[in-house]
C-alpha cells in the first residue's frame, strides 16, 4: 500500500532528523521526566494531607495520571507534524504538500513523528505494566476492553487534531490552537469524577478529553458500565467523521480564498 | 526612549493583528486556572481546610495568580528570541542603533499591558461565578516585588535562551527546562507554603517563587518579610549581571559564526 | 495539440483592510472592511506541448495565482481551465503525477537530512519505479553536476547548489509539465546562468512543457520564444518576444558622438525627445518612420563622429507597458 510505504518514509526520514541532534533530545528528554515526577510528587504530597479525593485512592489517583500521560504521550509522538502545521502554511510550504498525490491530511498528521516521546513511552509502559500488575490484576476481559478504549482515545484524538489543522487553515493566525488542545487535556490529569456538573459532562462528551483520558483507566478499574462504553465508542466514530467533513470543508476555502 | 516608545506602539497595535491567537492565549490561561480551581474544589469537597487554607482563601489565591500570572508570564520575547539568533534575524538588529534586549522587553511591556486589561475582565467574569472574598491591599512592597518578579522572568528567559548562540539547533531545549519548573515552581497552581517546610525554605534559594508566589501573597496583605525582597532583588542583579556577561560573550560567538 | 488551455480565466478574493494607528487597530478588532481583489480578471491562452513560456508582469501581477489555479492549488472565480485534459482542481492524483510546481524560495528538502533522503521520499509519494528512479536520478545528476553534494546535510548546502537539488526533487517524477516560479531568485548571475541552461536542456530533452515566472528579463529572454504579460490581473500580451518590440516600439533610439562641443541642448532638442545629453554625447527617441529622416538630418547639420540607431532594449519597454502607457 502506497499510503503505508509513504508514511513509513516520513517516518524514517524524522527518526535521521531526530538523531541529527542528539542533544536537543536529551534535554526534552530530562524536562519531561522533571515535568512527570515534579507532579507526582505533588499527588503523593496532596495525599497525605488531604482525605481521599473525590473517593479514589492515592493508588488509583496516580493510575489515571499515568495513563494520561501514557496517551499523551502517543498521540504527541505520533501527531508532531500538527505543532509544525502553522509555519507550513504561513511559508507555502502547504503548496507544496497539495500540489502532490499524495493525501495532505496523512501528510500533515503524520509527516514529522517525534521519537523524542519514544524513550518516555518506553520507560511508562514498563511502569504501567508494573503498577497494573502489583495494584490493579485486572481480569482478561477488563485488559481487552482497556485496549478497546485506548483505541477509541486514539480516534478522538485524531479527529482533534484534524479539527485543529483545519482551524488552521481557516484562520492563518492562530498559532497556539493546538496548545488549546494541550491546556484542555491538561484539565484531565485528574478523572472526570473530580469535576462537578455541568463541566463533568461538558469535558466528558462534548469536548471529549474525559472520554479519552479517563475512560481507558476507568474502564481497566472495572468503573465503567458497558452502555457508557458503547455510547463512548458511538461518539470517537462520530467525531472522526465530523472532523473529515470539516477538513474537506476547509481546504475547499483554502483553494478559494487569497492568492 | 523615544525609539522604544514606537516599538512599544508598533507592537501594541501588531497584537491586534492576530487578534484571534491573542484571544486563545487568554482562554489558555482561564482553561489553566479553572483546571486547579475544580481540582481543589473537589479536594475541598470532603474538608474544610487544606494545609491551612480554606476553600475561599484557595479560590482568591487562584484568581490573583491569573493576575500576576498574566503580568509577569506574558512574554513573547522567550518565543522568538532564540529562533530569530538561530536564523540569523538578529543580524538586522545589530547594525541598527537599537538594544536587542531593550527591544524586546518593550514588546513584552506592550504584550503585558494587554494582557492585563484581559486578566481583569476575565478575573471580573469568574469572580461573578464563583464569588470568593477577595481582598487586595497592594502596598509599595507588593508593587516592587511585583516589577523585580517581572524583571527576573524576562533575565531568565534570555539566560535560558542564550544557550542558542552555541547550538543553533537548541532554541528551546532549555527554555523547555525551565518552563517546566516554573510551572510547579512559582506558585501558580497552589501556594508555595502549602509544601513542606523544608521544601518551601529550600524554593527560597531559587528565582522561582519570586515570580509570583512572593508578589501574589503581597498584594492580598499578607505579610512578606522585607528580606524576601531583598532577596528578590538580589537574583534580579545575578541574572541581570549573568545575562550581560553571556550575552556579550554569545554576540561574539556569533558574529565570529556568522550564521 | 495544447496541453494547456484557459478560457475567461477570473480569480477574485477579499481583502480586509486596515486604518493606521490605534483606534484603527481597535476597530478592526471588531469590525473589517473587506474588498475585491482581481488577481487574475478574464484571461485566455492555449501552450503546446513542449512549449517555453514566460509569465511576466510586475509583482501582484497575477502570475502566481495564475500558476496556482493551473496546478490545482486554487479555485477559479470563474472560467474554464484544462491541463492535460484534467480540470486541475479536481487535485486527482494521475495529474498531480503529470506536473511539478517549483517555487524559487520555497523548499520541500528536509532540512537535517541529505538531499537523498527528499528524492526517495518523492519517489514514493510519485510511485516512481525503481528502475525508472535509478535512471532519472543519475540524468538529473548528471545534467546538474551534483554527484559529490548529494549524501551532504541541505543546510550546508549553498543556496545555488541547494536549488539545484530542489528542482531534481521536483523532477524526479519527470513531470510532463513544470510550473517555475521564480527559479532564479537569489542566485547570483553564474548559477543563474546554469540554471538557465538546465531548464533549456530539459525542455529540449524531454519535451516538457514549462511555464516560467521571473523577474529577471535575461531568464525570459534567453529561454523563452512566447511570452505572456500580465498586469493587474489582466493579460495584455501573448505573442512571440520580438513582436513586443514591433507592437509597443514606435520609437528608435539615435546615438550620436559629435566631433566638436559646440553642440547645445537647445540644437538637438529639436529633433526629438532628448532622453541624455552630455556634450558631446546625445540620445535621441525618434518615432520609428522618422528616423531615417533625422538621422540624415543631423549627418547634414551636425559635425558627427559616431552615430548609432538601434531598437530600445526589451526591459525597457516592458517597464514602460507596466508604467500606465496606454497602448489600448
Amino acid at each position: 500500500m502506497k499510503i503505508f510505504k509513504v508514511t513509513w518514509r516520513y517516518f524514517i526520514n524524522s527518526l535521521q532528523q531526530n538523531i541529527s541532534g542528539p542533544t536537543v533530545f536529551l534535554m526534552f528528554f530530562v524536562s519531561k521526566f522533571i515535568r512527570y515526577t515534579l507532579f507526582i510528587s505533588f499527588l503523593y504530597y496532596l495525599s497525605s494531607g488531604v482525605k481521599l479525593i473525590g473517593g479514589y485512592t492515592w493508588e488509583q489517583m496516580l493510575f489515571f495520571y499515568l495513563v494520561f500521560i501514557l496517551v499523551d504521550t502517543v498521540v504527541q509522538m505520533f501527531f508532531r507534524e500538527v505543532y509544525r502545521f502553522r509555519p507550513l502554511v504561513i511559508s507555502g510550504g502547504f503548496d507544496m504538500v497539495l500540489a502532490k498525490p499524495f493525501p495532505p491530511l496523512v501528510r500533515c498528521l503524520l509527516g514529522g513523528p517525534d521519537y523524542i516521546d519514544l524513550g518516555v513511552l518506553v520507560i511508562l509502559l514498563a511502569v504501567v505494566s508494573y503498577f497494573t500488575s502489583v495494584y490493579i490484576r485486572p481480569s482478561f476481559p477488563q485488559l481487552l476492553l482497556f485496549f478497546l478504549m485506548l483505541g477509541n482515545t486514539l480516534l478522538v484524538a485524531t479527529a482533534f487534531h484534524i479539527m485543529v489543522l483545519a482551524i488552521g487553515i481557516l484562520t492563518l493566525s492562530v498559532d497556539h490552537l493546538i496548545m488549546v488542545y494541550r491546556d484542555l487535556t491538561a484539565l484531565v490529569r485528574i478523572p472526570v469524577g473530580l469535576f462537578t456538573e455541568p463541566v463533568r459532562s461538558l469535558i466528558t462528551f462534548v469536548i471529549p478529553v474525559g472520554l479519552m483520558f479517563t475512560f481507558p483507566a476507568q474502564t481497566l478499574l472495572g468503573l465503567l458500565s458497558w452502555q457508557i462504553i458503547a455510547v463512548s465508542l458511538t461518539f470517537g466514530i462520530a467525531y472522526l467523521f465530523l472532523s473529515l467533513k470539516f477538513w474537506s470543508y476547509a481546504l475547499k476555502q483554502y483553494s478559494s480564498a487569497s492568492s | 526612549m523615544r525609539k522604544y516608545l514606537t516599538v512599544f506602539a508598533i507592537d501594541w497595535q501588531n497584537q491586534f493583528i492576530y487578534r484571534l491567537n491573542f484571544i486563545l492565549w487568554r482562554l489558555r490561561n482561564v482553561l489553566r486556572v479553572l483546571m486547579t480551581y475544580f481540582l481543589w474544589t473537589s479536594i475541598f469537597s470532603s474538608q474544610t481546610s487544606v494545609f491551612g487554607y480554606t476553600r475561599e482563601q484557595m479560590v482568591a489565591y487562584l484568581l490573583l495568580a491569573l493576575f500576576v500570572n498574566s503580568l509577569v508570564a506574558s512574554a513573547p520575547s522567550n518565543d522568538n528570541v532564540g529562533g530569530e539568533v538561530s536564523n540569523g534575524t538578529l543580524n538586522n538588529f545589530l547594525v541598527k542603533p537599537i538594544g536587542y534586549l531593550r527591544y524586546w522587553f518593550t514588546r513584552d511591556l506592550s504584550s503585558k499591558l494587554l494582557n492585563i486589561i484581559f486578566a481583569i475582565g476575565e478575573i471580573a467574569l469568574l469572580y461573578l461565578l464563583f464569588r470568593p472574598s477577595l481582598y487586595v491591599s497592594p502596598s509599595i512592597m507588593s508593587i516592587l516585588l511585583l516589577i523585580s518578579a517581572v524583571i527576573i522572568y524576562f533575565l531568565l528567559g534570555k539566560l535560558a535562551i542564550s544557550i542558542v548562540f552555541w547550538a543553533p539547533e537548541q532554541t528551546w531545549g532549555l527554555m523547555f527546562i525551565v518552563l517546566v519548573l516554573m510551572e510547579m515552581l512559582t506558585g501558580l497552581i497552589f501556594p508555595l507554603d502549602l509544601l513542606p517546610r523544608w521544601a518551601f525554605s529550600a524554593l527560597q534559594f531559587t528565582p522561582f517563587p519570586y515570580l509570583i508566589y512572593f508578589p501574589l501573597i503581597s498584594a492580598i496583605g499578607r505579610p512578606v518579610a522585607f528580606r524576601f525582597l531583598l532577596q528578590s532583588l538580589f537574583w534580579v542583579a545575578i541574572l541581570y549581571y549573568l545575562v550581560k556577561k553571556v550575552w556579550a560573550k554569545g554576540l561574539k560567538t556569533y558574529s565570529a559564526s556568522g550564521i | 495539440m495544447a496541453v494547456i488551455e484557459v478560457k475567461n480565466l477570473r480569480k477574485y478574493y477579499k481583502v480586509h483592510q486596515k486604518e493606521p494607528g490605534l483606534s484603527g487597530s481597535i476597530r478592526s478588532l471588531f469590525h473589517r472592511k473587506y474588498y475585491d481583489v482581481k488577481a487574475v480578471d478574464n484571461v485566455s491562452f492555449e501552450i503546446g506541448e513542449g512549449e517555453l513560456i514566460g509569465f511576466i508582469g510586475p509583482n501582484g501581477a497575477g502570475k502566481t495565482t495564475t500558476l496556482k489555479v493551473l496546478s490545482g492549488l486554487l479555485y477559479p472565480t470563474s472560467g474554464h481551465v484544462s491541463v492535460l485534459g484534467f480540470t486541475p482542481w479536481d487535485r486527482k492524483p494521475a495529474f498531480q503525477k503529470q506536473f511539478s510546481l517549483v517555487m524559487g524560495q520555497k523548499n520541500q528538502l528536509w532540512w537535517d537530512l541529505p538531499a537523498i533522503e527528499s528524492f526517495i521520499l518523492n519517489k514514493e509519494i510519485y510511485e516512481v519505479p525503481d528502475n525508472k528512479y535509478k535512471k532519472t536520478l543519475d540524468e538529473l545528476v548528471e545534467l546538474l553536476d551534483v554527484a559529490d553534494i548529494l549524501k551532504v546535510q541541505v543546510r550546508k548546502l549553498s543556496l545555488g547548489q541547494r536549488m539545484k537539488m530542489e528542482l531534481i526533487a521536483a523532477l524526479i517524477h519527470s513531470p510532463k509539465i513544470l510550473f517555475l516560479d521564480e527559479p532564479t531568485i537569489g542566485l547570483d548571475v553564474v548559477m543563474q546562468k546554469k540554471m538557465r541552461d538546465f531548464i533549456k536542456e530539459y525542455n529540449h530533452r524531454y519535451r516538457a512543457t514549462i511555464i516560467l515566472t521571473s523577474h529577471y528579463m535575461d531568464d525570459v529572454k534567453e529561454l523563452c520564444d512566447r511570452v505572456v504579460i500580465i498586469d493587474k490581473g489582466k493579460l495584455i500580451f501573448d505573442g512571440l518576444l520580438d513582436e513586443i518590440i514591433k507592437k509597443y516600439a514606435d520609437h528608435k533610439l539615435i546615438t550620436v558622438i559629435f566631433s566638436k562641443n559646440n553642440v547645445t541642448r537647445a540644437d538637438v532638442e529639436k529633433l526629438g525627445e532628448l532622453k541624455e545629453f552630455e556634450s558631446p554625447k546625445a540620445v535621441i527617441s525618434v518615432k520609428r518612420a522618422s528616423a531615417p529622416k533625422v538621422a540624415a538630418k543631423i549627418l547634414e547639420e551636425f559635425p558627427v563622429a559616431d552615430i548609432n540607431l538601434e531598437e530600445p532594449q526589451i526591459e525597457d519597454i516592458i517597464r514602460e507597458v507596466f508604467t500606465g502607457k496606454d497602448f489600448a
